[in-house]
């Protein structure tokens, strides 16, 4: 009794009185703020200051550069492999760069190491008239000139056993092969480098998407390996600027988690916010990214906060946005941060197809996510209280297919709803050569059947179905179930209230997602705030491909431009182009 | 992005959604039962005049950056008359929320739930205002700017459909009842520009201070023209002894106009949105005297004083029996009311701002 007693206290303590409120609340900056951090960072990135064009001849400025050039401190797949090369008998100072998951481990050992660094018959033979001088004759002198030795061919034409070498004097021809998955050796003493082709990721038979199918696209997932996984987003993205860090989550199972972005496009605030909420983690173990997302994301509510993707594509395209992605090791799908209500909207096809098409598309997504959120609650309000607005025709096809049902409406929908979930989620368990046999049974013998017994009125069967057919149309997961849910509160809000009920519900779920937020950038961006959505690549219509000229502001990226004034340059003519 | 700061667009929003409920709650109506077409000539007499005034608001508040009436009225004579002050906003906000509550009410009432109790209806509307309270000033504001713009996307349809229902004949006379009449009779319709009690309190919620200015004479021009609109589109379509007679004008101008055969109804979609706009209004109204309230007893937070100002909005629309009193005490004694808060607003500013003048001076 004393315990009922103290639990109705607190309960009306809690209610009542106001107690200091310790909620984490983290803002992205204001853009001002941003632009200066980004100054400050640029005066002292010494990457940025020298851009070097030119291969050096001494080895330690061209590691110190390539250190730089990829954050290697922080760039978990980045590998640097120092060693001494032995050529004539004599060491080199050399290194090898590359990045782990793209390049073929065996051949790098096999093929270029071995040759390299071990001594045998190759490295060390110094042929006997190799240092012979020879005379020139030269107004009537005779000038003797010794001929040298020159590293660079005796590399390319004797050490190297590969089919597919090149030379290289300007570094950024290096780094697009090393991006692509070569592997490049500097050595010291010459200014050329040599891209060997080592090529060695997984490419095709990584395996297709099965819950995320688009017609025109990329087929191919993540799979649960990280080194895999970051491999993917290396050959495509395919610039020296992405970052892939490491951090261990889990006292026991130190799962790896690896946070990527882009470092010249992606906020720094933001990158750091994803790493300070990894980092600060204490459970003992991190099975995969469903378990991340939910210690992760800001507020604890049904609406998801995080993009959760399997396909590298839909990664990518975030990431060029300005966003954050996060990979943990043993899972196929990845996590998106931050994530806004248009993106679990949008599908990776819409940007595959032409805009007019993808938007009518997403149109129709915008039709399915209020009929899943709504249909049913509308139904009960209009055929319970305001029967006057449904035609009179329709109001007598209603009012006839209920006549032999003896269960009030709601109950009869909420049977329905309920008998609707468990065919969906005996649909996902049962094997898949069955599968097909659950939407049989399901739809055809219990809907006939349930009408034939008169439990259900037919007019229901539509409505349910509309709603569950609209419900699958939307493409995340996450949503779906979110609107699931909430489906059936609107329904018991159209039952007890009818519109009231409805417009109740509508204001309290529009104040919930305005006062959402997913890592600092409201919920309801791009549109409340008003961020600039009119050529931004995030927005709820697709702009034409030659309009998505900024990335999304609500991000503060670094770099505001994604593409030219005027794209497509074709179509100037060559006086305008001069 | 700071917390519980607004942008220019969610300013103009708040001022706007005053307005929307002040249309569907039958403002066109009281502007329009004294005369014919001249309520349309009315209107922007009036609007002329308050922009007027809010120019001089405006310059009014220039010596005092990101301060409320509230903070003005401490700097001139203290706490006390913060209280004072405090408490005519607060009974105000009270006022026209009790007001507001009890006529949609008895409205959805008459329409709709003919066997439902006034009080549950009044119980979603409560309910939602405690909930969205608790969320917070932001949540309520951005939610706000979304139902604005969805509210008038509905209602400018609602308005072009309408227009097959005009009868041009009924703009005569056009100077309605005499210039006299209009000019001066027609001033007191200045508390259709409720917004102005808002501007005395928005201020410091601007993140950039010159947004103040610039919201202020925007969204009158915005609300003019919106009252300019509702009033001809009502004044077009009925006669002048249906306006007066009929209860919810704007909710019969919705039931004639129709799309066609299938959506002969159209008007649930109107009194969706109107309803959601009306809890959009309630929830800022509660904010303002909660943050009122706050701010002239000290008190830490203002959640907890929710409950108790949303229970006294549902006990008074008790006292409230009809909509015949609702009209009484709305056209008698809240309008005065209004203009006389602020006026005196206006006063306390002139003198805070010799005060301060006089303080400059001496430094």
């Amino acid at each position: 009794m004393n315990n009922f007693k103290n639990k109705i206290l607190s309960f009306l303590d809690n209610l009542f009185i106001y107690k200091e409120t310790n909620k984490y609340d983290f803002f992205l900056p204001e853009k001002e703020s941003c632009e200066v951090n980004t100054q400050k960072k640029d005066e002292m990135d010494i990457s940025k200051q020298t851009d070097y064009e030119d291969i050096f001849p001494n080895i330690n400025i061209n590691l110190e550069y390539m250190q730089i050039k990829y954050n290697a401190l922080i760039n978990s797949d980045v590998v640097i492999r120092e060693f001494n090369l032995i050529a004539k008998n004599n060491e080199y100072k050399a290194f090898l760069i590359y990045l782990d998951g793209m390049v073929d481990s065996n051949m790098i050992n096999d093929f270029i190491l071995k040759p390299l660094m071990l001594r045998n018959s190759a490295n060390t033979y110094i042929k006997d008239n190799q240092n012979k001088s020879i005379t020139i004759v030269k107004n009537n002198y005779g000038i003797k000139k010794v001929k040298k030795f020159n590293l660079e061919e005796y590399i390319f034409n004797s050490l190297v056993p590969q089919n597919s070498i090149k030379k290289y004097t300007k570094f950024k021809d290096a780094i697009s092969d090393i991006n692509s998955g070569n592997c490049i050796l500097f050595v010291d003493t010459i200014s050329t480098v040599f891209s060997l082709e080592v090529k060695g990721f997984k490419a095709r038979s990584i395996g297709e998407p099965s819950n995320e199918i688009i017609v025109r696209g990329s087929q191919e997932a993540f799979v649960e390996v990280i080194r895999t996984n970051t491999s993917i987003l290396r050959r495509l993205v395919n610039n020296e600027n992405l970052i892939i860090e490491n951090i261990d989550v889990g006292k026991i199972s130190k799962t790896k988690v690896a946070v990527c972005y882009l470092n010249n496009i992606a906020n720094e605030d933001l990158v750091y916010e994803v790493k300070y909420r990894i980092n600060n983690l204490d459970i003992d173990t991190l099975i995969s990214s469903g378990q991340l997302e939910q210690l992760i994301q800001d507020d604890s509510s049904i609406f998801p906060q995080l993009i959760s993707t399997e396909r590298p594509d839909k990664a990518v395209n975030y990431l060029f946005e300005g966003r954050v992605v996060v990979i943990v090791n043993g899972s196929p799908y990845i996590l998106i941060a931050p994530g806004v209500l248009v993106d679990y909207l949008s599908s990776p096809e819409d940007l595959n197809l032409k805009h007019q098409y993808s938007n009518i598309l997403k149109l129709i997504r915008l039709i399915a996510y209020f009929f899943a959120l709504l249909l049913p609650g509308l139904y009960i309000a209009i055929t319970t209280y305001h029967q006057e607005l449904i035609p009179t025709e329709l109001l007598l096809a209603i009012a006839s297919s209920r006549e032999t049902v003896p269960f009030p409406l709601i109950f009869e929908i909420i049977i329905m709803e309920l008998s609707f979930e468990l065919i969906r989620e005996a649909g996902l368990r049962v094997p898949s050569p069955i599968g097909p046999t659950i939407g049989i049974v399901g739809a055809l013998i219990l809907g006939e059947a349930a009408v034939s017994a008169g439990i259900v009125s037919p007019i229901l069967i539509i409505i349910v179905a509309i709603t569950g057919i609209s419900s699958f149309a939307i493409p995340d997961f996450s949503l779906s179930f979110t609107l699931r849910l909430l489906r059936f509160v609107f329904l018991i809000l159209g039952a007890v209230g009818g519109f009231l009920g409805i417009a109740l519900g509508i204001f309290v779920y529009l104040c919930f997602i305005s006062n959402l937020k997913s890592f600092g950038v409201p919920y309801t961006s791009p549109y409340i705030p008003n961020s600039n959505f009119t050529n931004s690549t995030t927005s709820f219509f697709t702009k034409p491909i030659w309009k998505r000229e900024k990335r999304p502001s609500f991000l503060n990226p670094k770099k505001d431009n994604e593409e030219g004034k005027i794209s497509m340059l074709w179509k100037k003519s060559k006086k305008e182009k001069e | 992005m700071v917390a519980k700061k607004i942008c220019f667009a969610e300013a103009i929003a708040l001022i706007i959604i005053l307005v929307i409920n002040r249309i569907i709650l039958g403002i066109p109506k009281s502007l329009l039962v004294n005369s014919a077409f001249s309520a349309t000539l009315t209107i922007i007499f009036v609007s002329i005049i308050t922009i007027l005034i809010i120019l001089f608001i405006n310059k009014l508040f220039k010596r005092f950056i990101a301060s409320d009436i509230l903070d003005i009225s401490e700097f001139l004579a203290g706490n006390l008359l913060k209280k004072i002050v405090g408490i005519l906003y607060i009974l105000l906000f009270l006022g026209i929320s009790i007001l507001c509550l009890s006529y949609i009410c008895d409205v959805l009432k008459s329409i709709y739930f003919e066997d439902a109790d006034k009080l549950f209806l009044a119980l979603f509307f409560i309910i939602g205002i405690v909930i969205v309270n608790r969320m917070g000033f932001s949540s309520i504001i951005k939610s706000n700017l979304i139902i604005v713009i969805l509210t008038t996307i509905v209602m400018i349809v609602m308005f072009v459909l309408s227009i097959q229902l005009f009868v041009p004949e009924r703009l005569f006379p056009l100077l309605g009842f005499g210039i006299k009449e209009n000019s001066f009779a027609g001033l007191t319709d200045v508390f259709a520009f409720s917004g102005l009690t808002y501007i005395m309190l928005i201020f410091p919620f601007f993140k950039d201070t010159q947004d103040f200015y610039k919201t202020n004479i925007i969204s009158t021009i915005l609300v003019t023209i919106y009252l300019a609109i509702s009033t001809l589109c009502l004044l077009l379509v009925f006669p002048n002894s249906v306006i007066s007679e009929s209860i919810f004008n704007m909710y019969i101008l919705a039931r004639l106009t129709d799309l066609g055969a299938f959506l002969q109804n159209t008007d649930f979609i109107y009194l969706l949105f109107w309803i959601l706009s009306i809890f959009s209004y309630l929830s800022i109204n509660m904010f303002f005297i909660t943050n009122i309230f706050k701010k002239i007893t000290n008190l830490k937070n203002r959640t907890a004083v929710v409950y108790a100002f949303s229970l006294i909005i549902f006990v008074s629309i008790l006292l409230i029996n009809n909509i015949t009193s609702y009209n009484f005490l709305l056209n008698n004694v809240y309008k005065y009311y209004m203009i006389a808060v602020i006026v005196l607003s206006i006063i306390i500013l002139i003198l805070a701002n010799i005060k301060k003048k006089k303080n400059s001076n001496k430094t």
